[in-house]
């Protein structure tokens, strides 16, 4: 090959090259909206329930997290396989405004659900994201079932929720009694956010102490020591 | 011919890439300049929350016209140690040393400084379990 060729051979590999460069730095900024695929939108945290999760029964609400204002104009949907819409009411916006979250329709069944999100900012921009999660209701027989009593009381012994998985009535008080001698906390789902279910959240529950809150709504709650999380951590059903 | 023809190309190439460089340059925002001239237009700062943030003295944007005395930011959690505040102004940092609240519940820092600016805050706020999680906004200070 004559030496003119051949830097006309590198200069097309350089081209190419800084094409496919371009090519994939635009794909990275602009997320595809793969099935199956979590896509976060700019500025997202983590959810409720998280990517891939498997609940053993309903979540109670879609909870979306963002490290920066999200304004009205946000949107959440939860569609199961057949493309049915399970979330329903008003999308709320709460906390200091980074907290986007939508109810659940009552009676999701067992399956796989992709929730799609829109997450406004306040300077206009709009973003959307995807995750996807599952019910497999085989799972409550790993739940203890405590229905039928009003009032429920959870240990925090040896670094442990004690029972750590149980199904409850609606309306029934559950009180966590912390029996050990380092301090413990009960913090709604996710770690550090704590916005799936806030009255769930204790700040230190020290070692003698108590904690405790009424579960009305039918579905899935789980929650964790913030002090020993992930090692410690449970979960409660709402059943009737 | 073929010599002449290649030197060409690589010239067009080199063109095409000064251009490219040039158009990258140009999206990112001209917040660098307002530090170093004494412009009137008030950088405008993200406020990035972390976990548990609930509000901030001074808030994000504020004007101010006198150094305040303490940067103070308010949480609904418990922190602890480590939790730390960053205050940087024109380069320099002005921040002295971060004190947790007795009820953990907020942090603050005084800040040694005295010139205008726009002054950026980072602040790193840990949890029970030792995980940390970063936050940040800025204010500007016109002194008269």
């Amino acid at each position: 090959m004559k030496t003119p060729s051949r830097i006309l051979l590198v200069c097309a590999v350089i081209i190419l090259a800084i094409l496919a460069l371009n090519f994939t730095d635009k794909l990275s900024q602009h997320p595809v909206n793969r099935e199956g695929e979590q896509v976060r939108a700019q500025n997202f945290v983590d959810s409720t329930p998280q990517h891939d999760e498997t609940y053993a029964a309903a979540p109670v609400n879609i909870t979306v997290n963002f490290n920066l204002d999200i304004v009205p104009g946000s949107k959440i949907s939860v569609l199961d396989a057949n493309r049915l819409e399970w979330a329903e009411g008003e999308v709320l916006i709460e906390g200091t405004n980074t907290i986007l979250k939508r109810g659940t329709r009552p009676g999701m069944p067992d399956g796989n659900y992709m929730v799609n999100y829109t997450a406004c900012r306040a300077d206009g921009a709009c973003g959307d994201g995807q995750f996807k999660f599952s019910i497999d209701s085989t799972k409550l027989s790993e739940y203890q079932d405590l229905r039928g009593q009003s009032e429920v009381t959870i240990k925090m012994r040896d670094f442990k929720f004690d029972a750590a998985k149980i199904i409850i009535s609606p309306a029934t008080r559950v009180t966590w009694i912390n029996e050990d001698e380092d301090g413990h906390y009960v913090n709604t789902e996710t770690h550090p956010q704590h916005t799936y279910f806030p009255s769930q959240n204790s700040r230190e529950i020290k070692s003698g102490e108590t904690f405790e809150t009424i579960f009305e709504t039918v579905g899935q709650y789980n929650y964790h020591c913030s002090a020993h999380w992930p090692q410690m951590v449970g979960s409660i059903i709402v059943s009737r | 011919m073929g010599s002449k023809l290649s030197l060409l190309f690589i010239l067009l190439l080199t063109l095409v890439l000064v251009g490219c460089s040039h158009e990258k340059t140009a999206t990112t925002p001209p917040a660098q300049n307002q530090e170093t001239q004494e412009t009137t237009v008030q950088e405008q700062f993200e406020n990035i929350k972390s976990p548990h943030y609930v509000s901030s003295t001074p808030i994000n944007n504020a004007v101010l016209s006198s150094v305040p005395d303490k940067v103070t930011i308010t949480f609904n959690f418990d922190l602890v140690s480590d939790s730390k505040i960053t205050v940087t102004v024109n380069g320099k940092e002005v921040s002295g040393t971060t004190t947790i609240a007795q009820d953990k519940l907020s942090m603050s820092t005084n800040l040694n400084a005295a010139e205008s600016g726009s002054y950026k805050v980072n602040y790193t706020a840990c949890w029970p379990d030792g995980s940390c999680h970063e936050g940040s906004f800025g204010f500007l200070l016109k002194l008269q």
